[in-house]
This record gives C-alpha cells, structure tokens and sequence, in this order.
C-alpha cells in the first residue's frame, strides 16, 4: 500500500501538524489575553498570532520526528549519529541526517523562494512603470517591496552555505559527514516554515518596514509584522545553526595531510560567513524578541515616550545588519576564488593574502554599523570613526580582487559558464563597492542616504555579487550533485541576459538617486518616468533570464538527463575526484591529502589526494 | 589522482570512534555559548542604553523595585548549580562515578530552582512591562534568560539521564552507530560545562545590572 508511506515522520505530517497547531496555539493565545488591557485596546490579538506561530513550528518539528532523539537521549537511550534512513525519494521529504540530501533540499527551497522574491520585484517595477500610483496603493506598495526585501535577505542568507556548503564541506575536507547531522538537518527544515510563515504576512496585513524592521513603525503595524518577526528570528535561528556545524565540521573533522594551508579557499569564505553567523544572529534573534515583546506585552524598548528609544534598534538591528551583508558576500568570495583557477589553469595567486582578505572583512564588519545610523542623530564625533572603519574594509575586500586578477593574469582562461559568472561577479561587485566608499562618506552619505542611489549601490553588491555567484555555483557543481549535465546554450543565454539586463535594470537607478528619486514610495517626479520605463522594462528581460535558467534546469534534469562525467572540468578539487554520484560515505577509506588544491599547471604536482586504501601485496607482506 | 604508491590510510571503522564525536561536542558547545552571549548581550546593551539615554525621564520610575530577596535566592542557586556541576566534572575525571552523578543532580535541583524563581519573580513583580526602560528590560531579559535556562537544563537532564542508564544497558550494536556511545558522557560533560558556566555567568551579571546597580 503506496499510502502507507506518506504515514509517519515526514513533510506531510509535518503540516498537517503545523496547521493544526497553529489554530491550536491561536486559541491558547486568545485564552491568555482574556483581561490583558494591552491586547484589547486594538483590534488585533498579537499574543494570539505568535503563538500560533509557536504552536505551528512544534507541529511541524515534531511531525517530521525531530523530537524524537532528544527525547530518548533525555530518558537515557544511547547517542547515535545517523537516523535510520531508506533510500529513494522519500528521504528529500524527510529528515534525513545525509548532508547530500540537505544541500539538494536547500536547492530547491532557496530556488523556490528566490523565484517568489523575484516575482514581488517585477510587481514592483510594474507599479514603478508610471509616476502615480497605478497597480498597488501606498500600503500594498510598501509591503510588496518589504516581502520582496526581507524575503531575498533572509532566503539568501543560505543561499550558498545552505546548498553547496553543506553538499560540499565535508567532501572538500574528506569526511564522511558534518559534525552533527541532525543539527544539520534542523537548519533545513526551519527554512520552509520561516518562508510561509513570511509569506503570510500578506494575508495578515501586510508589514510595512521594509525588510529592517524599524521601531517603533514596527510596533504599530498590523499582523503582518508578527509574521515578519517570527520568521525572521527562525533563520536567525538557523543561521547560529548552521555557523556552528560549520565551524565544527571544519576544525575537527579534516582529513591528514589537510592543513590549514591546504584548505580550499571555499572553505575558508565558509568558516568566515560562519563566524559571522554564530556572533550577528543571535544579537538579531534577541532584537527581534524585543520587538515581539514590545508588541505583545507593551513593553518599552523603543517607545521613547515611555523610556525607550527607537535608536536602540537601529543599533541592535545593524550590529546584525551589516554583518549579514558579509554573509552574503563571503561564500561568493569563496565561490567564485574557487572557481578561477579552475578554469585559468593556474594555482590561485596570493592564497595567504585571499584567506587574510576574508578574516579582516570578518573582523571588521563588526566595527561599521553605525554608518547605517549616519542620518539618524547619532553623536557627531562617531562619525568620523564609522567613516573610517567602513573606508578601512575595502581594503581586505580588495585583497580578493587582486587575487581575482592575479589568478586570471597570464592564464589559459576558459569561458564556460561558471566562469563567466565568476567574471561577471568580479565586475559587478566593483561598481557596488566602489559606490559603497563612496555612501561611506558622510556628507556623500547625507546626500543620498534613502535614495535610489543606496538600492542600486546594495543591488550591485547582493545580486551582482552573491546571486551572480550563486549561478556561477549552481552551473560549477549542480552536474557533481544531480550525475547531470546543463545544456550549455541555454545557460549561455542565461548568463548574456542576465548580466546585460542586471546592468541595464540598475546603472540607471544611480543617476535616478542622483536626481532625488526616494525608495519604498510608488509616486515620483514625472520627469524621471522615462529612466523609471527603461529600467523597468530591463528589469522584466532579467526575470525573463530566470526563467531561461528555470527552463533549462527542467529540461536538463528532467526531460533530456545527459549525465555528467565525475570531473567534468578537469579541477583538482576533493569533491571532482570521488565518483558521480558521490557514494553515501562519499570515499571508500578516509583520503590522504597529499598536495594543494590549485597546483594546476605545477609541473610533478603531486595528485591532491589518495583515495584508496593501497592493493594488498601478495603473500602478506607491507605494500 | 590516487596512487597505489602513496601512504597508508587507515580504513573506516565500523563504527565511528567516540573520539570523532567528543571532538565535536567541544567545539560546537564553545560556539553555542558565543551565541548564548551575544543573545544575552543585546539585552545588557539594551540596558546601558536606556539607562544612559533615560528618554523622557522614565528610565526607572520610583515603584519599579522587583523583590532582592528572591533575585539573591535566584542568583545562589544558579551558582550553586555551576558550583555542583564543577564539582561532578571533577568526580568524573577522578573515574568516581558516584561523586559524578549526586553532583549532577543537585546541580540539576539547583537549575530547576532558579528557573521556578524566575517565574515566582514574575509572578510577584509589584510593576507591569510598561514601567519605563528599566521594566522592559527587566521583563525582557528574564524571559529570554529563562527560556535560554531551560533549554541549558535540557541539555544537563539528558546527561544526568544519560548517566544513570550507562550502568543499566548494553548497548546493541543496532542501536547506536557509535563504537561505546557511553564514553561519551565525560567528554560530553566537558562540553555542557562551557555553556552552562556561561549561562551561570550572564545569570551573575543579570543580577547585578537589575538589583544592584
């Protein structure tokens, strides 16, 4: 009996709980307020919301079983590492404590919220089309640009780490696993709630901060930002996770012979984003907790008029904040140094200045949040401090980009498509960080704070940096993942769309903050309607590349099927040498790491690793 | 790339050695208590700010005044709880498993009589959460602490539980991937000491930003 299967610890159960303890929560929620002043002086029953949402995520995570180990480990069963698990399909809806089967389940998710985001952009950019209001009014606009915000924020944080980093890590370092499976499965599975939980907003109102969150517009809106908060602490929570099964895996779990020096440079981006992970998320978790506080039991953290300050959020927000744009950017650092000497047929120059590069863009994201606050009435004497340090962090952020040059310097340079991305992110992250220096000002920073000239500037960075990344990835390892191949010409004609209507949809938005075009407002100076009708018609020819790539992964993984070689780009890299598809243990002995993963073109480069335990010598004797 | 002429490579035990997973419990309890700190530190950064900034002069009206005798009664047995469980870990390296075990559970009573304080504290407050600044912060940081509590004494129950069965069960090898998983008991206290001591210490500081200064 097929049915049978869906009975049990899985996604079904998992939201069929979830919904059921939602309306659970919802009750118990109301039942509490009955004669809390605070709640029914308005129309909405905040406590009510969040703890559905509460009674929701229980449900969910004990519909798909993860209660279940704590649970006998609390009664005194023995630990045991892997959940006992079936192959087949079922295991991408269950959870299942094979890092291989995470990083595919994060694919796809991350993809399918991308692709959501990415659709609230379009409505966006048709509202934009006229310089009244037209499709949306204010409110609709607003929350549409927020949703579109905190949904690529939140969803991309992972957008690296979640798929290839937990795919690739421990086949990179030789080990048969990350250091806590089940941990590692966890951070998958909040992923899914957070994002519907997001998407609900929509039904409940709406929110209307933008992805920031901002008090005390926070503590006034409707129940959208309930959704907003919740969902937002979830990846937080996730994020910690993730960072610290990371930072585990990596410092306890590499294979001999793989000194720090030996490590791959992607590797490196990911102990960074890690780093960042477990210090910023937490302090956003808290921040977000406050908010919640403050709008289910009228707390005051940042009322001003009853002892609070809306300052302290700023502050806390951006502590988070601006490291959170290094967790975007450090695994795109990562992706695509890992991908240039590759297809340059040279070792990665200046490795040691690449690694120093990205601990110092570690170090100091923490010490450059208050330029968000430039306009904000923070004591004038800060500034020159956060000028200075925001100035100093394009320093090791330029590191990378001479390693970048170096590496392409005088090589055998190949176009293929991960290449071409890896290229493209070069130079679209220079224009974002150039006009990063240039907002690090602050009398520049005065000028055109809350203008379209900071949207473009953070596009530059976030989706000409880590989403040009990101595909550089997805077309470099998804053939390792899935055994298939891309057609080639589509994602040829994915990357030239992309690239040229990325640059098209935001060079312009430059000059329109130039000329005094706000964001989150659908109304604008009539004279900027032509900029605003180019742009957005740009920007359609860039969804309409994303469907190029939605079109070619279906047909190349699904109808046409041409599988994939084992090293199908001839790297030196662990995970190209063990067979496609990469075994469950993912080697047979545990590898001997013999020399650097970039010696390409090193003459007697010895091979990067041994594999195999050596053949037995006939008659008993030592090999 | 590989070589039949390389090194020798021990092949994968059957089941994985407790040293693997020891190893991994050292480094992510290390990364758990950074991120309970930085959770707990917003909310003593929350607290200097409002202090300093004191907006409209409601930083901490006179009638705010949560009871000392039960914060004091709190703050003993927090550090009566990390006292006992130092004192376990001790017993534990010495191989005396019983000197382990009875420290373990007062550290456990110990922890549970905190966390029933914090909530007797709330239910006895004398002010509500919209007192100004210091109110907020008092009933912020005590739920999030609390919360943070239960789930550290979570963790000690499972090692406490843990340890009282290791005597009890043979462990069949269906049951359990790893080779003897109850040696892990002591690498794992090793582990939880950090992030309980680390709790204990926010716990300390907590009390003394609310009742002391």
């Amino acid at each position: 009996m097929r049915w049978r299967r869906l009975i049990g610890f899985n996604a079904l159960t998992a939201f069929v709980l979830g919904i059921g303890g939602y309306f659970l929560g919802h009750w118990v929620g109301t039942r509490i307020t009955i004669g809390m002043d605070s709640q029914l002086a308005t129309d909405q029953n905040d406590l009510a919301f969040f703890m559905g949402f509460v009674f929701a995520l229980l449900g969910w995570l004990i519909g798909l079983g993860f209660l279940n180990y704590p649970l006998a480990r609390m009664i005194g069963r023995p630990p045991a590492l892997r959940e006992k698990e079936e192959a087949g399909a079922g295991r991408y809806f269950r959870l299942c404590t094979d890092h291989k089967v995470v990083g595919l389940q994060y694919f796809v998710t991350i993809l399918l919220f991308f692709l959501i985001a990415g659709l609230n952009a379009m409505f966006i950019r048709a509202e934009l089309l006229t310089p009244n209001e037209s499709l949306w009014n204010a409110n609709q606009y607003l929350s549409l640009v927020s949703l579109h915000g905190t949904m690529m924020l939140m969803m991309m944080s992972a957008a690296i780490l979640g798929p290839f980093a937990n795919y690739f890590v421990p086949i990179m370092i030789g080990a048969r696993r990350m250091a806590f499976p089940r941990l590692e499965s966890l951070s998958f599975w909040l992923v899914p709630p957070a994002g519907l939980i997001m998407l609900s907003a929509v039904a409940l109102g709406g929110f209307p901060t933008g992805w920031t969150g901002y008090a005390p517009l926070a503590n006034e809106a409707r129940a959208g930002m309930d959704a907003y908060l919740f969902a937002f602490a979830l990846i937080g929570l996730s994020m910690t996770i993730v960072g610290t099964n990371m930072i585990a895996t990596v410092l306890t779990m590499r294979a001999p012979g793989l000194t720090w020096s030996r490590l791959p440079i992607f590797v490196w981006g990911v102990i960074c984003t890690s780093i960042l992970m477990v210090l910023a998320a937490p302090v956003l978790f808290s921040t977000l907790a406050m908010v919640a506080l403050d709008r289910t039991t009228d707390t005051s953290f940042f009322l001003a008029s009853a002892g609070g300050s809306p300052f302290l959020y700023d502050n806390l927000f951006w502590f988070f904040g601006h490291p959170e744009v290094y967790i975007l950017a450090l695994p795109g650092f990562g992706v695509v140094l890992e991908i240039l000497p590759v297809f340059s047929r040279k070792p990665l120059w200046g490795y040691r200045l690449a690694v120093a590069g990205m601990v110092g863009v570690t170090l100091l994201s923490f010490m450059v949040w208050q330029h968000h606050l430039f306009v904000s009435g923070i004591n004038a004497d800060l500034r020159p401090f956060y000028m200075l340090t925001t100035e100093l962090i394009s320093i090791p952020t330029g590191f990378i980009f001479l390693n970048g040059l170096g590496t392409l310097w005088r090589g055998r340079i190949r176009f293929t498509v991960p290449m071409l991305f890896a290229l493209a992110f070069f130079s679209n992250f220079l224009i974002g960080g150039l006009s990063g220096v240039f907002l690090s000002d602050v009398p520049s920073d005065v000028s055109t704070h809350g203008s379209y000239f900071v949207m473009a500037h953070f596009h530059y960075t976030i989706m000409g940096g880590l989403v040009f990344a990101l595909f550089a990835a997805t077309y470099y390892w998804l053939p390792k993942m899935t055994g298939l191949k891309f057609n080639e010409l589509l994602a040829k004609v994915h990357f030239w769309m992309m690239f040229v209507f990325f640059n098209l949809t935001f060079a312009p938005l430059f000059a329109a903050g130039m000329l005094g075009m706000p964001r989150r407002v659908s109304v604008y100076a009539p004279r900027l309607q032509g900029i605003n009708i180019f742009v957005s018609i740009s920007a359609f020819l860039l969804g309409v590349s994303m469907l190029v790539f939605l079109v070619n992964l279906v047909y190349s993984m699904v109808i046409a099927r041409v599988p994939a070689v084992a090293n199908p780009w001839h790297s030196r890299g662990l995970e190209f040498q063990v067979p496609t598809p990469v075994p469950v243990t993912n080697f047979e002995t545990t590898p001997v790491i013999q020399s650097d993963p970039y010696d390409y073109g090193v003459p007697d480069a010895a091979p990067v690793a041994v594999l195999k335990a050596p053949a037995p010598v006939p008659g008993g004797g030592a090999p | 790339v590989s070589s039949a002429d390389g090194p020798l490579v021990a092949p994968f035990a059957e089941f994985e050695p407790p040293e693997i997973l020891a190893r991994n419990l050292q480094v992510g309890a290390r990364m758990m208590a950074a991120a309970q700190s930085f959770a707990l530190l917003a909310f003593v950064f929350a607290y200097f700010y409002l202090r300093t900034l004191n907006s409209n002069g409601d930083w901490r009206p006179k009638h705010v005044d949560p009871s000392g005798g039960i914060g004091v009664a709190m703050v003993l047995c927090l550090v009566g709880c990390g006292l006992a469980f130092a004192y376990g870990v001790q017993r534990l390296g010495d191989g005396t498993e019983r000197g382990w075990r009875v420290a373990s559970i007062v550290s456990l009573a110990l922890g549970v009589a905190a966390f029933v304080l914090i909530i007797v504290q709330f239910a006895s407050i004398s002010f509500g959460p919209t007192s100004g600044g210091y109110a907020s912060v008092f009933v912020g940081w005590n739920a999030f602490y609390g919360l943070n509590l239960l789930l550290v004494l979570g963790w000690l129950e499972t090692l406490v539980a843990q340890s009282l069965h290791a005597h009890t069960q043979e462990v069949a090898p269906e049951t359990s991937d790893i080779a003897a998983p109850f040696e892990l008991i002591r690498p794992a206290a090793d582990a939880f000491a950090v992030v309980l001591y680390t709790a204990v210490v926010f716990g300390l500081i907590g009390y003394v930003l609310l009742f002391v200064v």
